[in-house]
């Protein structure tokens, strides 16, 4: 493509994505009477907590449709070719692929990321709201006053609210936010943030089911980081320009209504379920374009999470990049530095799990090992595989 | 005369290659301290090249070339794949005058192999797979071609996305010949069962190479190519099982502090072009002149089966690309533009083996490996590790050469260890 | 006390001994090899010891190499011409010399050994297969010549046009001198041109990369100053010849010794 042509496509993309934030409360998704704000144990627990869930099984249902038409689109696209998307190859109701044991570290991953999500959630209803005045940079809708600590995403993107505020209060606000910043960095995206859960979790119904994803290469990464800078300017400006970037944001149709409030939702309605659609064929597809995350990143190089390489034994096998959600290639063609954090990484250790040479690639924590990459440990599926 | 022309030369050529082998699997049996369970793969090697018999198998047969073949896919189309890099003196002699002068001896060889249509495991391919990874091998194809089904993969120049997806589809269609071939259907089942096979073999491999880092004099590079080798020969899962009996041993030779010398001998690592059984005479001449292989990085050797296929996404097309993914981008191949990441892997052989010296095999006509010569040689300067450019076809004319060369080398590294002095008074010439 | 040290260079036609001490060269011995190489071994290292009125004990260490290392009994250990001619050097180069090359023409055989800043060898490559561009290649063309071996230089600088000779060969390169003697050529252009087709011959060895440092020529064919000439002629540089250029393996033998002792 001519570099000029790439400019204007761009742009026009980057302008109507601008254009449907700044309109977003005319495209409602779903609109309740009124919304409203109070919940309780009792209400979850009660037949009106359905009513208020509808909205989310609109977009669980739109999101399942959309995979199985595309599903099948692609299939009807490919049927001459007979070779990767034939019937053969996509009947794959028996058998298993040789997976490596489970490791600590994913584990622990994975009960972190669903413990938090529910303390977002729910947390402030069952423990209280102690931890309130904390800010998480974390996609969890702050709509949610029940959660158990603030997020930080409504202050930065409602910065002409934050500076109204008391003065102890943007102290309190901009003391935390750093301060999680500075101390976890984007493994917050990684470890707690419900909207990466959500969509590791379409991720895994992907990998069960075993339909193909989409591979994205570094081109279209390339592509698509205009839109991606694009979204922090939203994200940071829409205030100012009169907007609401919570009428844009998906994570609202998540967190308040699962916590019993009912929320009329606007477009971010309709982007929840583009999310669920990309998050079940790319994994993560959000998180690459998402304001916070990129605002995040810009701490990277000072954050306590760091992804370290021994460049010696890297063979650039590549399989670090073929894991990384976040399509990080730097990882695999440095070999000078050992210090591979890029503003990018959400520490969520795939590449460390995928590397199959000892030591070459681990996960430190203010310089200590935290995970390391090993031989026999991405070996370990097939160990038994001589016992038979 | 009962026997007409082509069966006294066909008788000939059996003897006189079945010697070879005997002679060089002779001298393998000869050099000491090799680990127990060592013999089946010395059985295999006697099984192809002196009993001249059929691979232990009743699967279909598919020939393949280099490392960029994916063997799991031709498991997964429940066949076998024989690797028909040739290091054959006898077939080599007869492909020379087929090939031209400049030919690399290997290709030759194949070529010899074809004329002659006397060795049964190239005989029994129903298919040959093979990569382009240079234009020697690109002929070799069409000349094959004529024999039985020749699928070609294209090796790309660079390792990038586009390269990648290129290489995928050409697995594609590998895959489509394959069933084609073999009559059967390469499904997500079958596929995961050929991952399994190969990934035990490399399980044991993994292993294997953990061992021998771990005590240095562990077991002789000789031995370690022979059993490498027959690889070629075996279903990976038959080779992975007798691997983990060589591997038990090992470990019980660890625990009793038992190696094959108790001298210190230059620890040398091997690297350059591929050595294939029979021709082995550079790790037999190094090992016999008081040098010991402590590292190889050849295609046939260590490094052939090193890197595995890593799963990162679970559907069909996610295994095929992991298969893509594992031809292309690890391999330190010098058919690549950019090649350097063969160097880091050497120094980090060199570090990992403690190796004091390199010995760089060229196959004469094998301009690729020899372009990377120059380059590998300063940069392992830079560490202070000799390097030498050995130069040799498949013939035993030049082992005088090349021994002086090789004792030359060794005795470079021993000087720059320290000695045992002379104590005892001398009386008399 | 100070120990002295033997280096035996059992060459293809002769045996070189050298004996050195407090690191300099003391005497030097050559004789025919002979049928018994270890028995003129021990000979000649007595004669040496006798010849400095040395006793065997103060030989601290005798070092053997060329062809017939392996069969010298006497030496305590071996060692290969390759490491022991670039040993070598460090006594019989002459002081302005900076480390690059060494050629050596030896009787049935010549190399060049590359070397670091350090005279360690960094590489090397042989004649192969092949004796031209050896000592024999200049005996067998001045037999022909009806000269001795001695006579070849001098009577070879004496040339004004000198003759192309282009075969490699020793054989081929004996017939194309036979046809020259009978076409009446000069005697000494055809030896002057013996020398410069050598010289080429072994210039062809060298590696191109590989020419940084000075040249120097060791072995029995640096006596020769035509062949000297002839290598500067072709090579348009400086070639320095050794200190005893015969006895530079059985010198470096013997360093090498030294350091063991």
């Amino acid at each position: 493509m001519k570099p000029i042509k790439k400019i204007i496509i761009t742009s026009v993309i980057c302008i109507g994505i601008a254009l449907l934030a700044y309109f977003a409360w005319l495209f409602p998704f779903y609109e309740f009477t009124s919304n409203d704000f109070t919940t309780s144990i009792e209400k979850i627990m009660s037949a009106e907590y359905i009513k208020t869930l509808v909205p989310l099984f609109i977009i669980i249902s739109l999101a399942t449709a959309g995979i199985i038409i595309t599903v099948f689109i692609r299939k009807f696209l490919a049927k001459k070719d007979t070779s990767r998307f034939s019937k053969v190859r996509t009947d794959r109701s028996r058998g298993n692929s040789p997976k490596q044991k489970p490791s600590i570290f994913m584990v622990l991953r994975w009960i972190i990321m669903i413990i938090f999500a529910f303390m977002m959630i729910w947390g402030g209803l069952i423990f209280g709201l102690k931890m309130a005045s904390l800010s998480i940079p974390v996609l969890s809708c702050p709509w949610n006053t029940e959660q158990m600590t603030e997020s930080s995403c409504y202050y930065l993107s409602h910065l002409n609210e934050l500076v109204e505020l008391p003065w102890q209060n943007i102290l309190l606000f901009l003391g935390s936010t750093i301060g999680f910043t500075l101390l976890l960095g984007r493994a917050i995206c990684g470890f707690l943030c419900p909207m990466g859960l959500i969509q590791d979790i379409t991720d895994k119904i992907r990998q069960k089911t075993k339909i193909e994803g989409i591979k994205m290469n570094d081109k279209m990464y390339e592509a698509i980081a205009p839109v991606k800078w694009c979204m922090v300017l939203i994200f940071v400006g829409l205030c100012f320009a009169g907007g609401n970037f919570c009428n844009f944001c998906p994570a609202v149709a998540v967190s308040p209504i699962l916590a019993g409030m009912s929320t009329s939702l606007y477009v971010s309605g309709f982007l929840m379920v583009l999310v669920l659609m990309g998050g079940f064929f790319k994994r993560r597809a959000f998180c690459t374009i998402c304001p916070l995350g990129t605002i995040m990143g810009f701490f990277h190089k000072i954050s306590l999470f760091r992804v370290k390489k021994d460049c010696q034994s890297c063979t650039e096998c590549g399989a670090c990049y073929e894991a990384c959600p976040m399509g990080i290639k730097m990882i695999y063609t440095e070999r000078e530095k050992a210090d591979v954090t890029h503003a990018n990484c959400i520490m969520c250790g795939e590449c460390v799990k995928c590397c199959p040479e000892d030591n070459a690639l681990s996960l430190t924590f203010a310089g200590k090992k935290i995970y390391t990459s090993s031989r026999r440990k991405i070996m370990s599926g097939y160990e038994q595989e001589g016992k038979k | 005369m009962s026997s007409t022309l082509k069966e006294r030369q066909d008788k000939r050529f059996i003897t006189k290659e079945t010697q070879t082998a005997a002679k060089y699997l002779r001298r393998l049996e000869e050099l000491s301290g090799a680990p127990e369970g060592i013999e089946p793969f010395y059985d295999t090697l006697k099984r192809i090249y002196v009993d001249m018999a059929h691979v232990d198998t009743n699967k279909k047969t598919v020939g393949t070339y280099c490392v960029m073949t994916p063997p799991e896919l031709i498991y997964a189309a429940d066949a076998m794949p024989v690797k028909l890099c040739s290091g054959n003196y006898t077939a080599f002699s007869i492909g020379d005058d087929i090939a031209p002068r400049d030919a690399c001896p290997l290709v030759k060889a194949v070529a010899g192999f074809k004329q002659t249509g006397l060795m049964p495991v190239y005989e029994d391919c129903s298919m040959m797979v093979v990569p382009i990874t240079c234009d020697c091998k690109k002929k070799i194809a069409g000349m094959l071609a004529d024999r039985c089904e020749v699928t070609t993969l294209h090796i790309p120049a660079s390792r990038e996305d586009k390269d990648i997806e290129m290489f995928i589809n050409q697995l594609y269609e590998l895959m489509e010949k394959l069933e084609d071939v073999t009559g059967n259907r390469i499904t997500y089942e079958s596929l995961s069962e050929g991952f399994r096979k190969v990934g035990y073999a490399q399980y044991e491999l993994s292993e294997f190479i953990r061992l021998k880092k771990q005590m240095p004099y562990l077991i002789r590079g000789s031995h370690a190519m022979a059993i490498l080798n027959s690889a070629s020969y075996m279903p990976a899962d038959v080779w992975g099982k007798a691997l983990h009996k060589v591997n038990q041993s090992l470990e019980k030779n660890i625990s009793d502090k038992k190696t094959v010398t108790s001298k210190k001998l230059p620890r040398i690592m091997l690297t350059g072009s591929p050595i294939v059984f029979p021709n082995i005479k550079i790790p037999l001449l190094i090992e016999e002149m008081g040098g010991i292989v402590a590292g190889d990085e050849t295609c046939m050797g260590e490094r052939g089966m090193w890197d595995p296929a890593v799963i990162t996404d679970d559907s069909f097309d996610g295994m095929i690309r992991a298969l893509a993914n594992r031809a292309l981008r690890p391999c330190p191949c010098p058919t690549f533009a950019d090649n350097s990441q063969r160097i880091y892997r050497l120094k980090q052989l060199i570090k990992e083996n403690q190796i004091q010296g390199v010995i760089y095999h060229v196959l004469r006509g094998c301009l690729v490996y020899d372009f990377e010569y120059k380059r590998i040689e300063e940069e392992l300067g830079k560490l202070d590790i000799p390097v030498i450019r050995l130069e040799s076809d498949y013939n035993e004319e030049d082992i005088e050469q090349l021994r002086i060369r090789i004792e030359a080398f060794i005795e470079l590294i021993k000087l720059k260890q320290p000695h045992e002095k002379i104590t005892s008074v001398r009386k008399d010439f | 006390m100070d120990k002295y040290y033997i280096g035996l260079d059992g060459g293809s036609t002769y045996l070189k001994a050298a004996l050195i001490g407090r690191g300099q060269v003391i005497d030097t011995m050559v004789r025919n090899t002979g049928i018994d190489n270890d028995g003129t071994a021990r000979k000649i290292a007595k004669e040496l010891c006798e010849r400095n009125s040395l006793l065997p004990s103060d030989i601290g260490y005798i070092m053997a190499t060329g062809y017939s290392r392996k069969v010298l009994e006497v030496a305590d250990d071996d060692i290969s011409e390759i490491t022991a001619h670039a040993y070598g050097v460090r006594l019989t180069a002459p002081k302005e010399y900076r480390p690059g090359m060494i050629m050596d023409i030896g009787g049935q055989d010549s190399k060049i050994i590359y070397l670091d800043g350090n005279y360690g060898v960094k590489n090397f490559s042989m004649n192969d297969k092949c004796a031209a561009g050896t000592g024999k290649f200049m005996e067998v063309i001045a037999q022909i010549l009806e000269t001795t071996i001695d006579n070849v230089g001098p009577l070879s600088l004496q040339a004004t046009n000198p003759c192309d000779i282009n075969s490699t060969c020793v054989v081929f390169a004996q017939s194309e001198v036979i046809s020259l003697v009978a076409r009446k050529y000069n005697r000494c252009d055809i030896l002057a041109g013996m020398h410069l087709s050598m010289a080429k011959r072994i210039i062809k060895m060298m590696k191109k990369s590989e020419k940084g440092g000075d040249i120097l020529m060791t072995g029995g064919g640096a006596l020769n100053t035509g062949l000297h000439h002839a290598f500067e002629e072709e090579l348009m540089r400086d070639v320095y010849v050794a200190n005893y250029p015969q006895f530079n393996g059985a010198i470096g033998a013997a360093l090498i010794a030294s350091e063991r002792g």
